[in-house]
């Protein structure tokens, strides 16, 4: 049950990268790597050389051999389990996998390798548990930090303050006449005269924060607690995804607005209709997490145009979730579906995005929701293959879809993909086949595609994932027309809608 | 000796191209390049020290401007720099600069990170100096109670490998696991905490594991594989216990992972001997074969099976026979290895109730096998019937349902499996009398579709020698008739045969050997068989040796029958004959041999029926049909006559078998003394399989027995320095144990010995510069990785300085040292069909001339074997005997997996008595170096041998 090194090497032998998880001498492990390319003999369906003392495990990828030393007493199902999270690492961390590709990101490889084998005993991890565990993102240290900031800041304000009173203090008593009080404290290395400035702030806010930094660190933890106090590996996970999945979306739109010049075709008033969808569903089409969210923003570029009316019309039957902006007037909308704002004197900012208006629209166990159904049905072939039919389907009639790719992961390893029947296109990047339809609308509803893997199993092609650009919004929110706030006259807008998926995938 | 060699636990193979890095210009990027320029700076510096250069300089640069940055990169990178940086001094003194570290490590076990936490503990595992981890304890203990599961796990690792290495830090590391392990919720902490306790106290895992020994079914895998571990060492060490375990253990046989239940059944077997047990972990074992979807776990299960069978003892014997027929569904897949250790498998272990089962079963197999068109079909079918064939031998009983379905396979015989075929009609002939008249009668009726020469001669054999009753003798002469008489009606025209190559047999025979011409004479025949008869092409077409084999077999045949009967046969050889002498023109027509041949059956059957003059009719008789008989009896009476299914089965059970000799320098073990752990044979297999990886050869006792033979002088006794060399090849290494004693009064300063090699070897690790004292001697030692089985010589000198003297360095040229290439050969064992087809495709020869003065044929081979090591293929049967000359074949194998053939042709001029044996040796192997290694080593051979008998004994 020992493993004793994994080794990624080419295929005439030479072992690229190599971590050994048990202490061994360097000629030792030398000597093994040498011996390997001249045991193993081709033509051969195992992939596996045992020798006197160790047993060598393989598996090809592309030019290479992702390669395990065992001890001849380890447990092979074991160890061929360890191996195919090895050979998933890879490819992982090399877009190519070539020689100086895998030189060049050696050292992750290493760390990666690190995290998969402790002392020859294989850890129980995945592999997007392998990536953040090497990325080392860690939220608390991140909270720590945003700590130790505001301490720093507190301590310099309180600095300064002190600074300013004592300097108050001291020109109230020169006023006095009398000697000031806590001159004697500043010393001469500093003179009266440098008080004011900032310098002394400065130099004792690097002092300051050692001794609080460390009681924070104590809160912070605590505090952290709270919020998800389960030390189960599960929850752990849970916890891991949720995080990522929570900055993903805050993320996103910060990029999305910054530093983008406003296209051409905008009008003052421009209207953005943003939805994103999330959606997690079944092979068999059951769909297990479904969340829509959308956002209406607002964007004048004319003072004029500072105080209007938005007017949206809701045709949704569904149980949509909508919030209005806190500064616009919520009970206007509620009854005629205006959005303006509370203050009705006060102008929308200009310039900018405003985001007035957010909706949502989550549900499970609700299958008719689905704008798209793919339906991918692998069934396993001769000779260890699988022959696979995905078709796809316009569920919602009124969606116009845009660019959909269909991304089909393959199994890794050496395959032979055969493409049968397609409509629309597709490429094979990497380890993922994508198929893209230019477009998918109410008149072209369905398309599929055949293809046949070799050697592969049904569960190697999820799970699949789906993206799309589209200019047609789920939920049925239209802007009807907009109108100036004192008068009601109405007011020449643009709008643009998108609509994608943030995740759209089939498990 | 002293010398303790640093753990290895990264490689990276750096191109060696790229430019030389500037020692300065990565200081300077260290120092004040940015994060990114310093990452690649450290990433330069990591290479640097990998490929085995110090730079001393770059520590303290490292610890002063890359240690305080937050980066994460930094961070990791750095642990791999602490770990492969040299920390302590050469005189074994930790470096001052490492205190400095020790703090760094010290914030980053508190760090908020956890997952520089976690690394930073992982880390520690490696780390060999008590001293840096001192301080560090208290850290690492508050790590225990982290929050993450992480941090916990990679925790309970480092205490874990602290303890091992220096328990004094923390004494009380196995109760602090203990504890850890009661309230830990997550796995793979479980896991690790459990496994420390495992190693560092078992008495504590086995109080933990008996109080959740009703709940191991919830725990995750990994966790349960260590239990079984657990169990496994405990009943091992301490086989009272094994009571209590065997339910848990037999209950993880159901357990939803592949990897426990492989574990759980190993363990079984090893902590009962029931045949219930026995059965219980077998079944689990078939069924994991059957279900897992991978060769290499079906094969390595297999194997397994089969090793229960082997050691299982009378319990095994009990239980596996009901199991064979289970094992015969793992012929379901499709890999040919894996089928053929299944069959080998099945046969082993299948008893007489089962065997006819047996026999339907892999009919069935063949008849599948027959349709399916794939390229291992051939061979796979090949396979069964060797199968059957074995069958058949093992259960006589069997042998008539056997046949039949074997005759079905012969069809036209261009497949490797109809020879197979014939083999066992031979066999099944000779040995089954009460079947003779069933298998002839089938024989004769198939005969007639063999269109390919070599399994056609082998039938025509068969039924000339077989017919033992007129009746049959009839009906084989009906059928030949037919056959010829049939073909030399018609007159197909065909295409030129491929010229016949002329061979010897490995009995010494002349024969035209099918292997070679076989597709172009199967091709060129394709079209007369559509014509005539088949048998009939491969007659009158075909090779003119087939044609002379029908002429022997018509000429036995008449002897056997009856005056006008035998006339007619006579009668058909001769028009074969003429038939060929006819076609002479278009193609090769008789050879001289073959017409020789012919002509003297012709006439022996002619005198031997007594139909034409001539006299000894009982001498042919005899010659003829007796002698063939015996000859045939003789043949198969040979042990290794019986089909081979798999080559190496044989050659693994030798080295069981071991030698009780005491060699003169093995220590003696008194178990009084020994402690309590420490004696060797009673390791379990874990670690035994652990050390074995870890250390090449087990045990090391082959190099210690031959340690004081292998000393060799590397310089003369009056030089300043006076060094020998123990050379002790480990495998894949050779380590050069050097010790050198300083001659002079004076204090020899940086004296180091300088290696270079040729030849395929590499210089791993230099030897490291010493000081000598007067009269003062050291040790060093060196490693020379070897890549290939080619002769290699390292060679080099001593170099030292002697402070205060005129010159400034002394040299010392040492003595070369000579790697053998026999010390990477090994004797091993192949087929005589594998060790043709390797002859046929090898392409290096080397041919040494034989050059001795030895007069024995056999010493010569003898001595040729011992100072090769290789092995001698050719049956001792066949080398016995005095006749003059000697054909042997010989094999051998290198570690690295080359094949080595040797045909050895010698003999002895008969009318000079005392001549010395002349002849040659062929070499042939697929490397060159191989080849001329291999020759160069006989040749030294021979010359040692020239001196050696010489002197004490001048040629008698």
């Amino acid at each position: 049950m020992v493993l004793i090194a994994a080794t990624v090497c080419t295929k005439s032998g030479k072992a690229l990268v190599s971590r050994q998880f048990v202490e061994m001498t360097k000629a030792r492990i030398e000597g093994l790597l040498a011996a390997f390319p001249k045991l193993m003999t081709g033509g051969r369906q195992h992939t596996f050389v045992e020798t006197e003392s160790v047993r060598y495990v393989y598996q090809p990828l592309d030019k290479l051999y992702m390669l395990l030393i065992t001890t001849k007493a380890s447990n092979i199902l074991e160890d061929l389990e360890t191996l195919r999270l090895f050979s998933r690492v890879v490819p992982e961390y090399c877009v190519q996998l070539t020689e100086t590709e895998v030189l060049n990101q050696a050292f992750n490889l290493l760390f990666a390798f690190d995290e998969i084998v402790a002392l020859g005993y294989r850890e129980s991890v995945n592999l997007a548990q392998v990536r953040s565990f090497v990325e080392m993102d860690s939220h608390e240290e991140k909270i720590y930090q945003a700590v130790r900031q505001t301490q720093e800041r507190e301590a310099a304000n309180r600095m300064r303050e002190r600074a300013k009173e004592l300097q108050r203090e001291r020109l109230e008593a020169a006023k006095r006449g009398q000697p000031p009080r806590s001159q004697m404290s500043f010393g001469s290395g500093f003179g009266s005269s440098t008080m004011s400035s900032s310098s002394p702030s400065e130099s004792i806010a690097e002092k300051i924060p050692t001794t609080p930094a460390r009681d924070t660190r104590t809160v912070g933890r605590s505090a952290m607690k709270l919020g998800s106090r389960g030390t189960d590996a599960d929850s752990f996970v849970s916890r891991l995804r949720s995080e990522g999945d929570v900055t993903a979306p805050v993320a996103s739109p910060a990029q999305h607005d910054a530093g983008k010049p406003v296209p051409a075709d905008h009008k003052d008033v421009h209207l953005r209709f943003e939805e994103r969808l999330n959606l997690i569903a079944g092979r068999d089409g059951d769909i297990q997490t479904f969340e829509l969210s959308g956002l209406l923003t607002l964007r004048i570029s004319n003072e004029q145009f500072g105080r209007i009316h938005v007017h949206v019309d809701n045709k949704d039957s569904r149980p949509l979730q909508l919030q209005t902006h806190p500064n616009v007037d919520k009970e206007a909308f509620r009854s005629t579906g205006v959005i303006g704002l509370k203050q009705a004197q006060r102008p929308f900012p200009m310039h900018s995005d405003v985001g007035v208006l957010k909706w949502r629209l989550a549900t499970t166990n609700d299958d008719k929701l689905a704008p798209l159904s793919v339906n991918c049905w692998p069934s396993e072939g001769v000779n260890g293959g699988c022959d696979v039919n995905i078709e796809y389907e316009l569920e919602q009639d009124h969606l116009v879809l845009t660019d959909v790719n269909i991304t089909i992961p393959l199994p890794s390893g050496n395959t032979s993909v055969v493409v049968h029947q397609w409509e629309g296109s597709y490429t094979q990047k990497g380890r993922n086949l994508i198929w893209s339809i230019p477009l998918v609308s109410k008149q072209q509803k369905t398309g599929s595609l055949e293809f046949t893997v070799t050697p592969s199993i049904p569960n190697d092609f999820f799970p699949l994932s789906v993206t799309w650009t589209s200019e047609t919004s789920l939920a049925l929110l239209t802007a009807v027309k907009v109108t100036q706030a004192e008068d009601g006259s109405p007011v020449d807008f643009s709008q643009e809608i998108s609509f994608h998926a943030d995740k759209y995938e089939f498990v | 000796m002293a010398v303790v060699e640093q753990p290895c636990y990264t490689l990276i193979n750096f191109p060696t191209d790229l430019e030389p890095c500037n020692e300065m210009q990565l200081k300077l990027d260290l120092e004040k390049g940015d994060t990114k320029k310093k990452i690649e700076a450290l990433k330069k510096t990591i290479g640097i020290i990998l490929s085995g250069e110090k730079i001393p300089g770059l520590l303290m640069i490292i610890i002063r401007f890359v240690l305080p940055l937050q980066d994460h990169m930094i961070k990791k990178l750095l642990l791999i720099f602490w770990e492969i940086v040299p920390k302590t001094s050469p005189d074994g003194k930790l470096l001052q600069e490492m205190i400095l570290v020790c703090d760094a490590y010290r914030k980053d076990l508190q760090h908020p990170n956890e997952f520089i936490r976690g690394s930073t503990l992982r880390f520690l595992c490696k780390l060999k100096e008590p001293e840096l981890l001192e301080p560090l304890m208290p850290a690492i203990r508050s790590c225990l109670e982290h929050r993450h599961s992480y941090v916990r796990r990679n925790a309970v690792l480092a205490i874990f490998t602290i303890y091992r290495n220096f328990e004094f830090l923390i004494p009380d590391a196995p109760e602090l696991v203990a504890n850890f392990l009661e309230t830990e919720q997550d796995m793979s902490c479980k896991r690790n905490a459990f496994l420390m306790l495992l190693h560092a106290d078992q008495e504590r895992a086995l109080t933990y594991l008996s109080s959740r020994l009703d709940n191991v079914h919830s725990f995750g895998d990994i966790l349960q594989l260590v239990i079984v571990e657990l169990i496994y060492k405990v009943c091992h060490t301490n086989p009272s216990e094994r009571s209590r375990f065997i339910r848990t253990v037999y209950g993880l046989l159901n357990a939803s992972s592949a990897a426990v239940r492989y574990e759980a059944a190993g363990t079984l077997v090893t902590l009962s001997n029931a045949p219930a047990a026995i059965k219980a972990a077998a079944a689990c074992y078939i069924d994991l074969v059957v279900k897992e979807s991978d060769n290499n776990v079906k094969l390595i299960v297999v194997g397994r099976l089969g090793a229960l069978r082997a050691e299982g003892g009378e319990g095994a014997a009990r239980a596996l026979p009901d199991l064979a027929m289970d094992v015969l569904r793992v012929l379901a897949s499709s890999d040919l290895d894996v089928r053929k250790h299944t069959l080998q498998l099945a046969l082993e272990l299948v008893s007489a109730r089962h065997a006819e089962e047996l026999v339907q079963v892999l009919r069935k197999e063949a008849a599948r096998a027959h349709s399916a068109d794939h390229d291992d079909a051939a061979k796979y079918r090949q396979l069964l019937v060797r199968a059957m064939h074995k069958a058949a031998l093992k259960f006589p009983e069997v042998a008539g349902s056997v046949a039949p379905a074997l005759l079905e396979l012969l069809g036209e015989g261009s497949e490797a499996a109809a020879h197979d075929v014939l083999l066992f009609l031979r066999h099944a002939l000779h040995a089954f009398p009460d079947l003779r008249d069933h298998i002839y009668q089938k024989l004769v009726e198939s005969v007639r579709s063999v269109r390919v020469g070599r399994p056609a001669r082998a039938a025509l054999w068969l039924l000339a020698q077989f017919a033992d009753t007129p009746g049959r003798a009839r009906a084989a002469l009906h059928v030949l008739a037919d056959v010829i008489e049939g073909a030399a009606d018609t007159q197909p025209e065909s295409g030129p045969a491929a010229a016949p190559r002329r061979l010897v047999t490995s009995d010494g025979t002349y024969a035209t050997q099918s292997a070679f011409n076989l597709p172009a004479s199967g091709a060129a025949e394709g079209g007369a068989a559509e014509g005539g008869a088949r048998l009939g092409g491969a007659l009158l077409e075909g090779e003119s040796f087939t044609a002379v084999c029908a002429c022997s077999a018509l000429a036995k045949l008449a002897l056997k029958l009856p005056r006008q009967e035998a006339a007619r046969a006579l009668h058909l050889a001769a028009v074969l004959l003429a038939r060929h002498k006819q076609n002479a023109g278009q193609r090769g027509g008789l050879t001289a041999d073959d017409m020789e041949h012919a002509a003297l059956c012709v006439q022996a059957g002619l005198a031997g029926a007594g139909l034409g003059g001539g006299a000894g009719g009982a001498d042919v008789r005899r010659a003829l049909l007796d002698a063939s008989d015996a000859a045939l009896a003789a043949l198969l009476a040979l042990p290794d006559r019986e089909p081979h299914l798999l080559e190496d089965v044989d050659k693994e059970r030798e080295p069981k078998r071991q030698e009780q000799k005491v060699e003169i320098e093995t220590g003696i073990t008194f178990s009084q003394l020994a402690g309590a752990g420490a004696s060797g044979s009673q390791h379990d297999m874990f670690e035994l399989a652990l050390n074995k990886a870890l250390q090449g050869r087990s045990g090391g006792e082959a190099i210690d027995r031959g340690k004081l033979c292998r000393v060799r002088q590397l310089t003369g006794c009056s030089d300043p320095v006076y060094a020998e060399a123990i050379v002790s090849v480990n495998q894949y290494d050779i380590v050069l144990d050097v010790l050198l004693v300083n001659q002079t009064d004076d204090t020899l300063q940086n004296c180091c010995v300088e290696l270079a090699t040729l030849g395929e070897l590499r210089l791993v690790e230099r030897a490291a510069e010493v000081v000598l004292a007067p009269r003062d001697f050291a040790s060093l030692r060196a490693h020379v990785k070897v890549a290939s089985t080619e002769n290699g010589v390292i060679f080099g000198n001593v170099v030292y300085e002697v402070t205060g003297a005129s010159m400034d360095r002394g040299v010392v040229v040492l003595n070369d040292i000579h790697i053998d290439i026999v010390d990477f050969i090994q004797p091993a064992h192949c087929s005589d069909a594998d060790f043709r087809q390797m002859w046929a495709e090898f392409e290096w020869e080397n041919k040494v001339s034989v050059n001795t003065n030895m007069t024995d044929l056999h010493e010569y081979l003898q001595h040729l074997l011992a100072s090769t090591n290789m092995k001698c293929l050719t049956p001792e049967k066949a080398l016995s005997g005095q006749c003059g000359f000697m054909a042997a074949n010989l094999y051998a194998r290198s570690i690295f997996g080359e094949d080595a053939l040797a045909n050895l042709s010698i003999e002895r001029p008969l009318h000079k008595p005392g001549a010395p044996v002349l002849g040659h040796v062929r070499i042939r192997a697929k490397t060159q170096g191989m080849a001329l290694s291999l020759g160069d080593k006989i040749n030294m051979m021979q010359k040692a041998s020239h001196q050696k008998p010489a002197d004490p004994t001048p040629a008698a």
